[in-house]
């Protein structure tokens, strides 16, 4: 009889906690052995290869990161005592290890349960909360009220979208002041040379929008003499992303699966009267032929290949694929030269409103502080340092040697590959905070896409995650299930009411209430 | 008789049986040592289903919930369309999918030129060797309304969003790339026919179908009827790597299986205990058929397993 695939995972991954726990008294005791000889040997040593010696009793800090580079040197190589020289800080000494994905996370939970926490490392929000719970870290508020530079790089959303128990227990990414640089790089990515062979200027508004899909879908915009385009097409819906075509209902103003404020109250945006508008809208144009059938079905990459394949003229897509160094920008370049694409300003809808759906605190990149590491003051000096000005250059290595930067155009120009700077020990594996900065864009049209969807954005006003969302998981797929069947003509607009008594009646209830109980208490 | 039970009797004077045949228990040992702790010992992590499972408390500090999760499965809709999906497309699925591969197999065992044989069997064990993940991506390329080769023929649906014939797609591509590979041990089992009982029948002015009727299927339904007892026990997954693969949005209602839904609901939002609770109720159901199987094959047919 074979055991059902979950109970074993499940049973592997209590094990593995059960290990911890267990190792987690006995390693006291040894840590402190264990820590104190191998902490000085180590910082002796590097501390001569590094070049600035007489440094025998730095602080050392153990810094492990979900990262993949191989090429990194084990003891630092060159990248290591530029930075600590230039920071300036003295008596302190880092080792970086590094692993990526499952990968990282099992050799952190081993770490853990033999002792052997690092002192600074890269964690999810589901394992922030359970080393949090644990005790194994620290909180962080008063270490970022004390590193200015690095508070103001952060965006206070972020924050307030990890913050557990009333703390912060890890550290999210913080961003340059530039427009390019904020956290969105989604919207909708059109075929300008389409656009110019069908004679029309870029959409303003939902009505322009309409007209151009049309022209995409039946005046062959690609010039090949076959009818064998659509005007808009999008991927597969899954619980984490329920919604396509966001920005249809963004110009009515909403987002479904955003939580909204109406009159003091959050309701999500499924339930609101916008949404059926947008319905209307979208299930007219694929009554029209000018939405992609395939799009219920397709994977993401399915989608890309079409935008690529000149099959469809606009998709959601990121800014970059305007910068020739990305794999889509060449492929498309390569099938089609004369190929053109720019991110469109949100559509206005009927009412005025438009609007992307803003990104949140989704980048991923969170690092936690050991509640044993020493003197955490010194440490936050140094991250504090990463994300100055001259700090922040260290992810593309050293001026002249690895790139130049032309301050007119605030342009980074790399002259090595990434491969090569960590092999000198240089960029993202001693990135230890992480302060987006994209001036490496060489394209304009790149730059100006993630500021238009970054100037354009509809706020969620409720980020975390309540009990109920556990316990009536299925809702999102509730709503796709709606918003497919209504769009593809399945079913009629007016569908729309019975999905929103569903989805009060199947926790939806629930869940509302329990989110603005929530976010009143904020 | 008596002679050979003595010899592997510790007698006086000899040494005890598991000593005389150490190598023997040594080349078990590592086998036995894989079921124990990879099929056994995850047995005791089912406790989870009756707690309140969370990482801080680990499995035996977390507290005790007796049948919540249960009762939170049995409770929720969404369980019960699953439920219903699972039956119905493993019914399909062994009503259609079961005999295909003995088919197939007696068709290719009538082949008598082995180098188109062995071509044939090739080309229809292939995609047993890809995952659902290639093989989707050719349906998805196939029954596009848009590019696909139905467009050819002026067909606007794709079986793919069609919730009538979804569940038909499944039955089929779940034919098309597991059929072949199922004829192996059929093979196998036709392989060992005595060939004189063919020459036999051959004399009495036998023919082909004759032959394959009255001899072959007889000597290979042995086989059968164990592969049919196992395939019982599976009736509660329906496959999840498939439906996975291919449901979407149009199709849930009549596609989402009980392992896409604990999947779902369970393991994806770190719902452990439920994600248990669930898996629990379909090996126990699971169980249930196969004991119910076997005894039924046993009171009719005299082969079973125990």
């Amino acid at each position: 009889m074979k055991m059902a695939r979950a109970v074993s995972i499940a049973a592997l991954a209590c094990a593995m906690v059960w290990l911890a726990a267990c190792s987690s008294s006995g390693g006291q005791n040894t840590s402190g052995n264990a820590g104190g000889p191998g902490g000085a040997g180590s910082s002796s040593g590097t501390g001569a290869s590094a070049g600035n010696g007489g440094n025998g009793d730095a602080i050392h800090y153990d810094v492990f990161l979900n990262f993949a580079a191989p090429e990194y040197p084990a003891d630092g190589g060159k990248g290591k005592g530029v930075l600590l020289e230039k920071a300036g800080i003295q008596g302190i000494d880092f080792t970086v290890t590094l692993a990526s994905g499952a990968d990282y996370f099992t050799k952190l939970n081993l770490k853990a349960a033999s002792g052997e926490l690092p002192d600074y490392f890269s964690v999810d929000i589901p394992t922030m909360t359970r080393f949090a719970d644990e005790g194994m870290i620290r909180p962080l508020d008063d270490l970022i009220d004390k590193a200015p530079v690095l508070k103001s790089t952060l965006r206070e959303s972020d924050l307030e979208a990890i913050r557990y128990n009333g703390k912060i227990y890890a550290l999210p990414v913080g961003y340059r002041p530039e427009p390019f640089n904020g956290p969105s790089i989604d919207g909708f990515l059109i075929r300008k040379d389409w656009l110019a062979n069908v004679g029309l200027e870029q959409p303003k508004t939902l009505e322009e929008l309409h007209e151009v899909l049309r022209r995409f879908t039946f005046d062959d915009p690609d010039g090949n003499g076959v009818d064998d385009t659509f005007g808009i097409s999008a991927e597969k819906s899954t619980n984490q992303y329920p919604t396509k075509f966001e920005t249809v209902f963004g110009a009515f103003g909403v987002i479904p699966h955003f939580w909204h404020n109406v009159d003091g109250r959050l309701k999500q945006g499924w339930v609101l009267p916008e949404t059926k508008e947008a319905l209307t809208v979208l299930q007219q144009w694929y009554a029209e032929g000018l939405i992609d059938p395939d799009f219920p079905i397709m994977e993401r990459k399915q989608l890309e290949e079409k935008f690529i394949n000149s099959k469809v003229g606009i998709i959601t897509a990121s800014g970059f694929w305007m910068t020739p160094a990305q794999p889509q920008n060449a492929a498309i370049k390569k099938l089609t030269p004369q190929a053109e694409m720019a991110i469109l300003p949100p559509p206005v809808g009927p009412g005025g409103r438009s609007g992307y759906p803003d990104a949140g605190p989704n980048y991923g990149n969170l690092k936690a502080l050991s509640a044993k590491a020493e003197n955490p003051e010194k440490w936050f000096e140094l991250l504090n340092w990463q994300a100055t000005d001259e700090g922040q250059f260290l992810v593309f290595g050293l001026e002249g040697e690895h790139y130049t930067y032309d301050r007119e155009k605030n342009l980074v120009s790399q002259k090595v590959t990434y491969s090569d700077l960590y092999a000198e020990g240089f960029s993202n594996p001693i990135r230890f905070f992480q302060v987006v900065d994209r001036r490496w864009l060489d394209n304009e049209e790149s730059r100006e896409g993630i500021m238009i969807v970054n100037n354009h954005t509809i706020e969620n006003e409720f980020w975390k995650t309540v009990p109920a969302m556990l316990k009536y998981p299925d809702l999102p797929l509730l709503w796709s299930e709606y918003l497919v069947k209504i769009v593809t003509g399945i079913w009629t607009v007016d569908k729309w009411e019975e999905f929103v008594e569903k989805y009060y009646s199947q926790g939806g209830k629930e869940v509302e209430d329990e989110v603005n109980e929530a976010w009143s208490g904020q | 008789m008596e002679r050979a039970v003595t010899s592997f009797r510790a007698t006086p004077g000899r040494r005890p049986a598991i000593l005389k045949y150490w190598h023997y228990y040594l080349l078990l040992t590592p086998g036995m040592l894989f079921f124990l702790v990879f099929k056994y010992l995850p047995i005791a992590g089912l406790v989870v289903a009756f707690k309140d499972y969370k990482f801080v408390n680990g499995i035996w500090g977390s507290e005790w919930v007796g049948l919540m999760w249960f009762e939170q499965l049995f409770a929720s809709e969404g369980f019960w369309i699953a439920l219903r999906n699972t039956v119905i497309i493993s019914l399909y699925k062994l009503a259609f999918g079961f005999p295909a591969p003995i088919l197939l197999a007696l068709l290719l065992n009538e082949v008598r030129n082995s180098v188109f044989k062995r071509t044939i069997q090739s080309i229809v064990i292939f995609p047993h060797f890809m995952s659902w993940v290639v093989l989707g991506g050719i349906l998805f390329t196939l029954l596009s309304p848009s590019t696909g080769i139905l467009s050819w023929f002026g067909i606007a649906s794709s079986p793919l969003t069609d919730p009538k014939q979804f569940r038909s797609l499944l039955v089929f591509s779940g034919i098309w790339r597991e059929a072949g590979w199922n004829t192996v041990i059929y093979l196998a089992a036709m392989a060992g026919i005595n060939p004189d009982l063919y020459e036999a029948a051959k004399i009495d002015g036998a023919g082909r179908f004759r032959l394959a009727w009255n001899i072959t299927l007889p000597s290979i339904a042995g086989t059968i009827i164990i592969l049919f007892i196992l395939r019982i026990g599976y009736l509660l997954q329906a496959g999840f790597d498939q439906v996975f693969i291919l449901y979407n949005p149009l199709v849930y209602n009549v596609s989402d299986i009980l392992d896409t839904y604990v999947y779902r609901v369970g393991l994806s939002m770190g719902r452990i205990s439920f994600a248990t609770a669930a898996g629990f109720f379909q090996s126990l159901v699971g169980m249930a058929l196969l004991i119910g199987a076997n005894a039924l094959a046993r009171r009719y047919g005299d082969r079973g397993f125990w």
